[in-house]
């Protein structure tokens, strides 16, 4: 709906001689006024080209031959004389209606933000923010804490028990127990994965990152980090969906698209796949190696490896645009309580929809797949490569699982370090080769969403050869340095 | 249904504006381009239900990146009643370049000055109606995260909606 | 024709050369392709805007109006300013 009254800038005179002109011309209904529309052509709008070469006919060449025509009476493009006359105006709007009285004091903010985007201060900040933000709250309290209590005291004393009983009781057949209440049941396994493991991780990842985000810390982190991620392709930019991806990649995936260049979208899309574990596979690798300083400082280490060197490969390799960085950088704002409480909410519901039917699924298909003996064959294939990083074969379930989601992979791992099936070596080698594996399905589902299909295939593909390989290689390295984690 | 869409630059807060005139939840962050997906709401003001379409930012009504494209298209196709320019009020200089562009385009606009509080702060006061005056379109004050300003809000929405729609 | 005269240009130097608490006003843009013109048209990194340039290292950060931006240093290179004393 176009209002009647129409505010007009006046631009200088060639200018204006050239826009009525071109208003004459304009016969199609662009849905905004056609001085608007003449101007959105001046500015060279690849779009607005589009739609006059549509819909004006024979006209359109004589629209094009105008705008051609005065291009050369300006030393520089018409967008530009054209945002500084409106900027003018603006201006002159800006300051007739505003009084500037006795300036407030943002002080303590103001100073906050230097020290953070300073790199000398900065740095420890960021070290600060990942090790009480990610460690100490998600590592420990949500892992570790929440994750016990679920798992030990809800679901194995009391819940499972109950499942299996009811069951009993309840379902003639062995077949269909085994589905509700097996070692893999819907009950047992999917739910309980979902519930006691996947759930206070994210939850308590999303609760920290929605704080983070909030406080505006965000964009001066990017800030920060522009100059190192220009050597893998990507712009500061680009750590905004990276280090969300640390609580779900797949979400993560969605939000490259505020990255400006494809060529950024698809190498972060691709780094999200490969080398950011999410939340809750990271919780599950940090219970893992909880009592092993050195594996985790491995594990890091060539997570942190694979991403520059990978990333800088990508980039050398990708063809397009080097990356540019802008960014507004927000005020430091105290996060509202009330937000951070939605935020995390949403969030949860979201990636809970995505993962508890998935999980379910799992557990279904794992049981089709023991009845037709499809499981028992995939998971004997597995096993070789399982068995060449030096891994117990049966580890190789729970890399079928990691088929479906990373975090139910390493969730499988978690069951057999309980169980004391491995060492600190393979454990750690085991956490390298499933951080890199393949995303999980929803990932992947995205990833060809966003990418497209060859992207996205051509992406898993690769994954699931390195992340065995460079598995591989971390285990001969380890046997070489004759180190015993 | 007739719809309201809320349009602006990216961080001042148009989610905020969307959530409390909608009662549901868009994602809310201190980082510019949250908003990457379009959400819709229903909202009620006066006698009328309208649909509220939020919009990922947009610096220009020039589209440069996927988002402000798809912000432009939500302008042009889905014909809204009314334009929300939400805009950072400290920053009105800035921002009212895009609501000359809006005007220019012929399009209803009422400009809503958000985070008034955060121009207070900087000793800013914004004469509201002599900046009504200027622009010929409805003006407010709102401090969207505590709802400060959106009765006004409402009261102006309807007005224009009968005026004009 | 709009041009600046020769005087003017002597005077005006990339923000990239302020010293971290100077202050410019915008004279020209000498951006490398029309996208990045474009981005900085929209940001409101316009002739007559008057930048404080807070600080250089490891990104360019500079206030525009109430707000700050960060550019690479390619970007703060294509604005030029005329320094503000």
């Amino acid at each position: 709906m176009l209002r009647d009254f129409v505010k007009n800038i006046g631009y200088d005179d060639p200018l204006e001689i050239c826009l009525s002109e071109l208003e004459a011309l304009l016969q199609y209904n662009y849905r905004i006024s056609k001085r608007s529309a003449a101007l959105l052509l001046l500015q060279e709008d690849p779009e607005m080209f589009e739609l006059v070469r549509k819909n004006e006919a024979e006209r359109a060449e004589k629209i094009f031959s105008i705008i051609e025509k005065i291009k050369p009476h300006y030393s520089y493009p018409l967008a530009y004389i054209i945002s500084e006359r409106r900027q003018r105006e603006a201006s002159r709007i800006a300051a007739a209606v505003t009084t500037v009285g006795k300036k407030g004091s943002l002080g303590i903010k103001e100073a906050l933000s230097r020290a953070m985007m300073n790199p000398f201060i900065g740095g420890p900040i960021l070290l600060a923010v990942m090790y009480y933000g990610l460690y100490k709250f998600v590592g420990n309290f949500g892992a570790g804490v929440v994750v016990d209590f679920l798992e030990d005291k809800v679901f194995d004393q009391h819940l499972n028990p109950v499942f299996i009983d009811v069951v009993n009781r309840f379902v003639p057949y062995p077949v269909l127990r085994d589905l509700i209440a097996g070692d893999y049941g819907i009950l047992t396994l999917g739910f309980r994965y979902a519930f006691a493991i996947v759930l206070p991780i994210v939850a308590t990842f999303f609760f920290a990152f929605a704080i983070i985000e909030d406080s505006g810390y965000l964009p001066r982190l990017a800030m920060l980090v522009d100059q190192i991620f220009k050597k893998i392709g990507l712009s500061g930019r680009a750590v905004i969906p990276l280090v969300l991806g640390l609580g779900c990649s797949t979400m993560a995936t969605m939000v490259t698209r505020t990255l400006p260049t494809k060529r950024e979208r698809i190498i972060a899309t691709f780094l999200l796949a490969l080398a950011i574990p999410c939340s809750a596979q990271m919780g599950v690798i940090l219970a893992l190696l909880e009592s092993r300083p050195l594996g985790l400082i491995i594990w890091l280490s060539v997570i942190v490896g694979v991403f520059m060197i990978v990333g800088f490969l990508a980039s050398k390799i990708m063809p397009g645009e080097l990356p540019s960085f802008y960014m507004e950088i927000p005020p430091l704002r105290f996060p509202q309580p009330s937000n951070v409480l939605r935020k995390t909410w949403s969030r949860m519901k979201w990636y809970f929809l995505e993962v508890l039917p998935l999980f379910m699924l799992a557990s279904v298909l794992i049981w089709v797949g023991k009845i037709t003996g499809v499981f028992g064959f995939l998971v004997r294939l597995l096993e070789h490569p399982v068995r060449w990083i030096g891994l117990p074969s049966e580890s190789a379930v729970a890399f079928l699982f990691g088929f479906f989601r990373r975090d139910y992979g390493a969730a499988g791992l978690y069951d057999l370090k309980t169980q004391g099936l491995l060492n600190g070596n393979q454990l750690v080698v085991a956490c390298v080769t499933l951080t890199l594996f393949l995303p999980c399905i929803a990932q992947l589902l995205m990833n060809i969403k966003e990418r497209g299909m060859r992207v996205g295939v051509a992406m898993s593909v690769f994954i699931l050869f390195f992340s065995f390989g460079t598995g591989w290689l971390v285990y001969v390295a380890l046997n070489l340095l004759g180190l015993n984690l | 249904m007739r719809k309201i869409a809320i349009v602006g630059s990216p961080n001042v807060g148009k989610s905020v504006i969307f959530n409390n005139l909608t009662g549901s939840y868009a994602d809310v962050s201190n980082y510019p381009g949250t908003t990457v997906e379009v959400s819709r709401g229903k909202c009620r003001i006066g006698e009328e239900d309208f649909e509220v379409i939020d919009t990922p930012g947009m610096y220009s009504l020039l589209p440069i990146s996927e988002e402000e494209k798809v912000g432009r298209s939500i302008l042009l196709d889905e014909n809204p009643c009314l334009l929300l320019h939400v805009v950072d009020a400290k920053n009105i200089e800035r921002m009212l370049s895009m609501t000359l562009q809006l005007l220019e385009a012929g399009l209803p606009v009422l400009l809503v000055l958000n985070v008034f509080d955060e121009a207070q702060a900087l000793g800013i006061d914004i004469d509201t109606a002599h900046l009504e005056k200027e622009l010929k379109v409805p003006a407010v004050k709102t401090v969207g995260t505590k709802g400060a300003g959106m009765d006004i809000l409402r009261g102006k929405i309807e007005e224009h909606v009968k005026r004009f729609c | 024709m709009v041009q600046y005269d020769k005087d003017d240009k002597k005077q005006v130097v990339p923000l990239s050369e302020l010293k971290p608490g100077e202050k410019g006003q915008i004279a020209y843009l000498q951006a490398k392709g029309k996208n990045q013109m474009q981005k900085l048209l929209s940001i409101g990194v316009i002739p007559g805007m008057s930048v404080l340039l807070v600080q250089r290292f490891p990104s360019y950060v500079f206030k525009l109006g109430h707000t700050q931006f960060a550019v690479d240093k390619e970007l703060a290179s294509s604005i030029h300013v005329k320094p503000v004393k």
